[in-house]
């Protein structure tokens, strides 16, 4: 049976600090990006497989009802995984849709419009926290803010006391 | 220290700090290397200078990020660490020192200089709509460059002036022969670290071979670090054994090319390429990241592309949003790609028929592309390349021979910058495929193969050579005649060893985490050193 070692939102999904700080060291040996944009998008699911490759790691881009699909039945197989989200709302909607997620590092999302920065490198609006929160507490997931693993972490409490 | 100086090396610190002057400062974020050495010709002691750059260099060789914020500034530690050991007269490793709490210092000062970017921008969209070219150049370039001016200038000459002559009077005092042999312990341990962090992050378990290998090899041949450029020609001949024995037999797919008339020549593509190379991270804002110097280098060949005023205004807008990755692999390469698709709709519009690709289209092929290839590109050009430079130049710096410093300075600078440029026209040519090209391609694979084992070999070579624990004085005087080199070494080697077993077994274990990994060594120093043995 296989293992959901890391749960990370990051939009720009595999890149250097994930890659490397992130994956390396941590058991892992295989890394699932759950987006349904990206799943869909041919010319960028051959990207990230071959961004994965180059790592070492075993990449599988899919969408959230395939992921889902593939946990029910064969529970990763026997994968240790880091799971990728490109955004709230996708990691809302594969724990909504019954993926057993415990914790969420919210990574790196960018500033868009209406969004503020709660870390360095997260900026969010206060729809997504309030759908972070939502999910927090319905399924009990711990859900915090860190860059890398050398970074302070910060809770959801937290950043919704500064928000 | 007089003003003069203080300001010069401040006006140095500056340059790479505001990454004024393009890659060839922002290479310099990661080596105290050329910073040691001018700081050493300014102040008329390059030896002593670059003893002390040599010693920065180990330490921060394991604290590189690829593709994170850097946790300290090498540059900024290295200037004042290197100005104190010089006025005060110290030995080299006092350096270590200073280096360490201010490099944490300057790179929350670093962050500093992100949210003064970010404030300063100004209002672009007001330059945009009147398509006021100056105005965009002032707020993309010339603020930031000033906001690090302001930040980071008058603070180095005050400390240059004030408080570097008082504190090398203190060390002076502070730093005896014992301090100075536990400063030597705890460098060692720390490159030690660097090494190991090396190790797991560079290559995959299998490669590790080639590390043992070399280690061994290097310390039963030689203590002689000009062993290490040896070391790097021959891994990068087994490295091309190994990756084509891997490799060699794989076929890329054929990906469809676009086939428009090209309105730009290759000068242009050329221009857009070093002017990303240049503005690269001038501009840092906390909003759009580096997109407006992506903007810089597309600028011109847009306003070739675009003669309608309306066209050239949402081209300008769109490559202005958030935008980050890094400089080689992904600026080039995306620079090629992006000057491609609007090149084909450029000619869409010329040829009356309704526009290829949408503005949203354009952007999120840009951003979609930026994670991979930053991800390719810092663990090769971070990971591989700048260090296999840093090795090479390392018996050069431990003469006191300035093409230490400067070997791997321009090399690193000059080789990337011509494989930039081979991605920026492969990527002009061929489109959006060429990012899977490079990213995960045959040529891809055998080079990333090549560079790793070189690396493996090389990170062997060099902890064999360079980080050397010296042996104790009571066994340094016991008379073991000509076989004392021999003893020597196998002492070092496994003392060493003790080090790189614990911290590869910790590490494989609990991951590659560097405040443990610091406690880990301080412990074992003190043990060893509490029975003696070092």
């Amino acid at each position: 049976m296989g293992n959901i070692q890391l749960t990370r939102i990051d939009d720009r999904l595999l890149h250097g600090q994930v890659m490397t700080r992130w994956a390396k060291g941590n058991h892992i040996d295989a890394i699932f990006i759950l987006d349904d944009q990206v799943a869909n998008d041919d010319f960028m699911k051959q990207l990230y497989l071959a961004s994965g490759q180059n790592a070492g790691f075993k990449v599988n881009v899919l969408t959230v009802e395939s992921a889902v699909g593939y946990w029910r039945e064969k529970q990763f197989d026997q994968h240790n995984v880091l799971i990728l989200f490109k955004s709230v709302a996708m990691m809302a909607r594969a724990i909504r849709e019954g993926l057993p997620i415990r914790t969420v590092n919210v990574g790196g999302i960018g500033k868009r419009k209406e969004t503020k920065f709660v870390i360095n490198t997260v900026a969010i609006s206060l729809a997504e926290l309030e759908t972070l929160e939502s999910i927090a507490d319905r399924f009990n997931v711990e859900i915090s803010f860190q860059t890398l693993p050398d970074s302070p972490k910060v809770s959801l409490a937290d950043v919704r006391a500064t928000y | 220290m007089t003003l003069t100086q203080a300001v010069l090396i401040s006006l140095w610190v500056f340059l790479v700090q505001s990454r004024a002057l393009g890659y060839a400062t922002l290479s310099l974020r990661f080596s105290p290397l050329v910073t040691g050495l001018v700081v050493g010709l300014i102040l008329g002691d390059v030896p002593q200078a670059l003893s002390v750059s040599a010693l920065l260099q180990l330490v921060y060789l394991g604290v590189f990020a690829p593709g994170g914020p850097m946790p300290a500034e090498p540059c900024f530690a290295s200037a004042t660490a290197v100005s104190v050991v010089l006025l005060g007269n110290l030995p080299p490793v006092a350096g270590i020192l200073i280096a360490i709490p201010v490099g944490i210092y300057s790179g929350k000062l670093y962050t500093l200089r992100y949210k003064y970017n970010t404030a300063f921008m100004g209002d672009l969209q007001t330059s945009i709509d009147a398509l006021d070219e100056r105005s965009l150049t002032r707020n993309i370039l010339i603020r930031p460059i000033l906001a690090s001016f302001f930040l980071f200038v008058p603070l180095l000459v005050v400390f240059l002036l004030v408080v570097a002559p008082s504190l090398a009077q203190t060390l002076a005092s502070f730093v005896t022969p014992d301090v100075t042999r536990i400063l030597n312990l705890v460098t060692l341990g720390v490159s030690i670290i660097g090494m190991v962090v090396m190790v797991t992050i560079v290559g995959q378990k299998q490669h590790r071979i080639f590390f043992y290998g070399a280690y061994v090899l290097a310390s039963v041949i030689t203590q002689d670090p000009g062993f290490i450029l040896v070391a790097i020609l021959v891994g990068l001949i087994v490295g091309v054994f190994f990756a084509m024995r891997k490799f060699g037999g794989l076929v890329d797919p054929v990906y469809p090319v676009s086939s428009s008339r090209s309105l730009l020549t290759k000068g242009d593509v050329h221009g857009a390429w070093f002017r990303w190379w240049w503005a690269n991270e001038i501009t840092h804002t906390l909003d759009t990241l580096i997109g407006p110097s992506f903007f810089i280098g597309v600028r011109p060949a847009l306003r070739i592309l675009y003669p309608d005023p309306d066209d050239l205004k949402e081209a300008y807008e769109r490559h202005l949003r958030y935008f980050n990755t890094q400089c080689n692999w992904g600026g080039g390469t995306i620079t090629g790609v992006i000057l491609n698709l609007e090149n084909a709709r450029a000619v869409s519009i010329l040829d009356g028929e309704s526009p290829l690709f949408d503005s949203e289209a354009i952007h999120t092929t840009k951003t979609g592309m930026m994670g991979a290839l930053a991800g390719i590109g810092d663990a090769v050009d971070s990971g591989n390349v700048q260090f296999l430079f840093i090795a090479a130049g390392f018996p050069f710096l431990l003469e006191g021979n300035d093409l230490g410093a400067l070997l791997p300075w321009i090399g690193f600078m000059g080789l990337t910058y011509l494989y930039g440029w081979y991605f920026t026209w492969h990527g002009y040519q061929k489109g959006r495929y060429a990012a899977l090209e490079i990213v995960g391609g045959k040529k891809t694979k055998i080079l990333r193969e090549i560079l790793t084992i070189a690396a493996m070999v090389t990170l062997g070579a060099f902890s064999a050579t360079v980080i050397r624990f010296p042996l104790p004085n009571y066994l340094t005087d016991l008379n073991v005649g000509t076989d004392a080199r021999i003893v020597a070494t196998l002492y070092s080697s496994l003392i060493s060893s003790l080090f790189y077993f614990v911290l590869l077994a910790v590490f494989t274990k609990h991951g590659s985490k560097y405040k443990p990994a610091l406690l880990i060594i301080a412990a074992i120093i003190t043990l060893l050193a509490g029975i003696h043995l070092i």
